[in-house]
């Protein structure tokens, strides 16, 4: 027993190395191929005339799938809800210059930048049913531009209550428009509406992931500085 | 193949991590190594080199990736990244409060504080 202890970091190491070794095996024994599947062949043949969408993972996540992606937002908004229950907002002020994290050129190269991932997250955003991309991706991108603006000038001064009003209401017109567009009847509304649909989705689940995220980003940033203040 | 044996040692670094150290950090980075490897291994498993999903109608459903994985990856992604963040958060509240960032001298701390 006393061995095991002493030695639990190299017996769980051989351990893994041969859980490893196993699952390698196994794939190695698999067949190549992959057998029909019904569901699969249903999405990739109807998909497109069913929902306007012409990427097939938009039309699954905002169509056939779409309460994964409500009960997913409300688990973003849970998350923010447990950081701020931990680190509740703090009136905004403006705090005094301290140590700077970014050097002078790399500075002028973020304000350089900012433009073109703005105009990335939002081409993402909108373009969400006919590229790779999506509210998700665009939202998580847009963030980028709040962080930059942190290490541009880490000491302006942020009023978080916009950022949680602005995503308690992108969470509430998600759930209405998505529970009108459900209550209609799927099959008959014209593809120009459901082409609509799936953008301003697409939009509200943006601005919702970047606000979520913003909030998260500048929570984490104050918390040492508001330490120091005590 | 590539794929799968790459998220099969990406997933076995992070359960070394949460099995072999004691530090909450550690343990958070290995909670998110293991579910970046569960993401590489859905999305590669039965369709790398395949056609991405996009404009398919009418062609042979056999050469093109499956989009179910792909879209509850999504999910997976933004639950992942919830879970690290709330994480964080009660890590640094036990940090303050405990001064230690390890998980038995954290326990340790709050017995001998609460007799």
């Amino acid at each position: 027993m006393k061995y095991i202890l002493k030695h639990r970091r190299e017996l769980l190491g051989i351990l893994t190395v041969l859980m490893g070794m196993m699952c390698i095996w196994l794939i190695l024994d698999k067949p190549s191929t992959v057998p029909p599947n019904d569901t699969v062949n249903y999405y990739l043949e109807n998909a497109q005339k069913e929902t306007g969408a012409i990427n097939v993972v938009t039309a699954i996540y905002l169509n056939y799938r779409v309460f994964d992606t409500v009960f997913e937002a409300l688990l973003l908004l849970v998350a923010v809800t447990a950081v701020l229950f931990i680190y509740p907002i703090k009136p905004a002020k403006k705090i005094e210059k301290k140590n700077q994290i970014v050097l002078e050129p790399l500075k002028d190269l973020l304000v350089f930048i900012i433009p073109f991932i703005l105009i990335f997250g939002l081409a993402l955003i909108i373009n969400g049913d006919k590229t790779p991309g999506g509210g998700f991706q665009g939202g998580a991108i847009l963030v980028v531009i709040f962080v930059s603006g942190y290490l541009i000038d880490e000491t302006r001064k942020v009023d978080l209550n916009i950022f949680t009003l602005v995503e308690k209401f992108a969470f509430i017109s998600l759930t209405v428009i998505i529970t009108a567009f459900l209550g209609l009847n799927f099959v008959e509304i014209s593809p120009e509406v459901k082409k609509i649909y799936l953008v301003v989705i697409n939009a509200f689940i943006g601005i919702k992931v970047c606000a979520g995220l913003g909030i998260i980003f500048y929570r984490f940033s104050r918390v040492d500085k508001e330490e120091d203040d005590q | 193949m590539t794929g799968e044996i790459v998220s099969i040692i990406i997933f076995l670094i992070g359960c070394y991590t949460i099995m072999v150290r004691r530090d909450i950090v550690h343990t958070s980075i290995g909670i998110s190594l293991m579910t970046g490897g569960v993401i590489l291994n859905f999305l590669t498993t039965p369709h790398e080199y395949m056609k991405a999903p996009i404009g398919v109608e009418g062609e042979i459903s056999s050469a093109i990736a499956d989009p179910l994985p792909q879209a509850l990856m999504i999910t997976d992604i933004i639950i992942g990244m919830a879970t690290t963040a709330v994480a964080l958060a009660i890590f640094i509240k036990l940090y303050r409060k405990y001064d230690t960032a390890r998980w038995d001298h954290a326990l340790k701390k709050h017995v001998e504080e609460s007799d």
